[in-house]
């Protein structure tokens, strides 16, 4: 998170008038919802394995995982597209799918997908990836085809590895860098290959 | 609670039931007791994007992001209360409301000092002491009671942490209630809760300025 100041010297100066009457309930609201809550957890925590929930069965768990995190894509939808949503949770759902799970499959880590959805709408409009998960449940998105592909493990913490595959004059080229993910639009970038993600 | 679950597994065939969990520990004898009582459901639509609470003596009719319009929301609330009058006898209603939160999303690079006055015409007042020091963040809340609808007006400011990279970001949170006689004819009754959704929008548009309107294009 950046360390971002606010400026208050220009706050409105209110005379505010408390009116001595018997308050409801302040608090009781509409029960749908409780105070305002951070709408995105930033991706902080590190080293995450989703683990699966003990006592849970695994249909459960699944359906969990899912829902979390679409409703993650949920809170930043306005700075996406609908037809980026809708691919983007027919994948989540192929992932999550328990025809296909597999024992060594993994939940999809929630500060992994944050740092995802924070990269995709920072570094402008990119087109939806192709979308894995790692055996640590780290989000895996790879975007070009044939021999130029760009590979990117989302981390937590708004990290991440990216893979760069190149055709060179003799053999494939493969490049590795690890960052936070602000820097991996630059470095991407820097090496001309950020057509690949449009 | 059941025979409503039922009636709208078909559009929300999310379900999840919430419950109340009690704990009991007595020091002295070391004796424990607990207890869960189901306290309603959450249904929710395999997008997620729409979900209905249905508690004792309450339902709410909820719209995720993005929110497309009011008659899509209002419509929605409409849908479940018709489902809920089929299946329960009908009672007079103690409370309504109608809850918006909006999240604003500034762009702020890093080491930027945020200028929210140019956002925001509601805030908070601070001494000049304070004011030399670096606010980070801030959480307003007040009630204020419209004398002549008798509505209640629940709004609250917060600073959240932005889900975007390089921006800050504010909640604006407005609960517009009314416990007052809540009309009992239907077309009076969402007539009514439109004009809840009026008090709020006016409410909503007069914290923010052109600057925040900007934001929305």
């Amino acid at each position: 998170m950046t360390s971002l100041q606010i400026n208050t010297s220009r706050m409105p100066l209110q005379s505010w008038f408390l009116h001595p009457q018997p308050l409801r309930n302040i608090q009781a609201l509409s029960p749908a919802i409780n105070p305002p809550r951070p709408a995105l957890p930033g991706s902080r925590s590190s080293g995450e394995l989703p683990a699966m929930p003990a006592g849970k069965s695994l249909e459960s768990a699944l359906f969990d995982n899912s829902a979390s995190l679409k409703v993650t894509v949920s809170q930043v939808l306005m700075h996406l597209s609908v037809e980026w949503r809708d691919k983007i949770f027919s994948q989540l759902d192929r992932l999550l799918d328990i025809e296909a799970w597999e024992e060594d499959s993994s939940l999809i880590g929630t500060s992994s997908f944050s740092t995802f959805l924070r990269y995709v709408i920072y570094s402008g409009p990119v087109r939806v990836p192709s979308l894995g998960v790692s055996a640590k449940g780290h989000v895996l998105a790879a975007w070009g085809s044939g021999t130029n592909r760009v590979a990117v493990e989302f981390l937590a913490a708004d990290k991440a590895v990216a893979t760069v595959f190149d055709q060179g004059s003799r053999d494939r080229e493969v490049l590795v860098w690890q960052g936070h993910i602000v820097d991996m639009k630059r470095f991407i970038e820097r090496i001309g290959v950020s057509e690949w993600l449009k | 609670m059941a025979s409503f679950t039922r009636k709208l597994k078909k559009k929300f065939p999310w379900e999840e039931k919430l419950n109340q969990v009690t704990a009991n520990i007595d020091i002295a004898t070391g004796q424990a007791s607990s207890s869960i009582l189901n306290a309603g459901y959450k249904l929710e639509t395999p997008d997620r994007s729409q979900l209905v609470i249905i508690q004792p003596g309450f339902l709410s009719a909820i719209q995720r992001p993005p929110y497309t319009s009011w008659e899509a929301l209002s419509g929605l609330a409409h849908e479940q209360w018709d489902i809920l009058k089929k299946v329960r006898s009908y009672s007079r209603l103690a409370k309504v409301s109608t809850r918006f939160i909006n999240r604003i999303d500034i762009p702020a690079t890093k080491d930027h000092v945020l200028d929210l006055p140019q956002y925001l015409v509601a805030g908070l007042s601070l001494p000049e002491f304070a004011q030399r020091k670096s606010l980070t963040n801030f959480y307003v809340n007040c009630a204020l009671l419209d004398e002549d609808t008798k509505f209640t007006n629940v709004l609250q400011l917060a600073v959240t942490p932005s889900p975007l990279i390089d921006h800050l970001s504010f909640v604006i949170d407005i609960d517009i209630s009314s416990n007052f006689p809540v009309p009992m004819r239907d077309d009076e009754l969402w007539e009514f809760i439109g004009g809840l959704r009026d008090r709020k929008n006016q409410l909503f548009e007069s914290c923010i300025t052109d600057h925040t309107r900007a934001l929305f294009q």
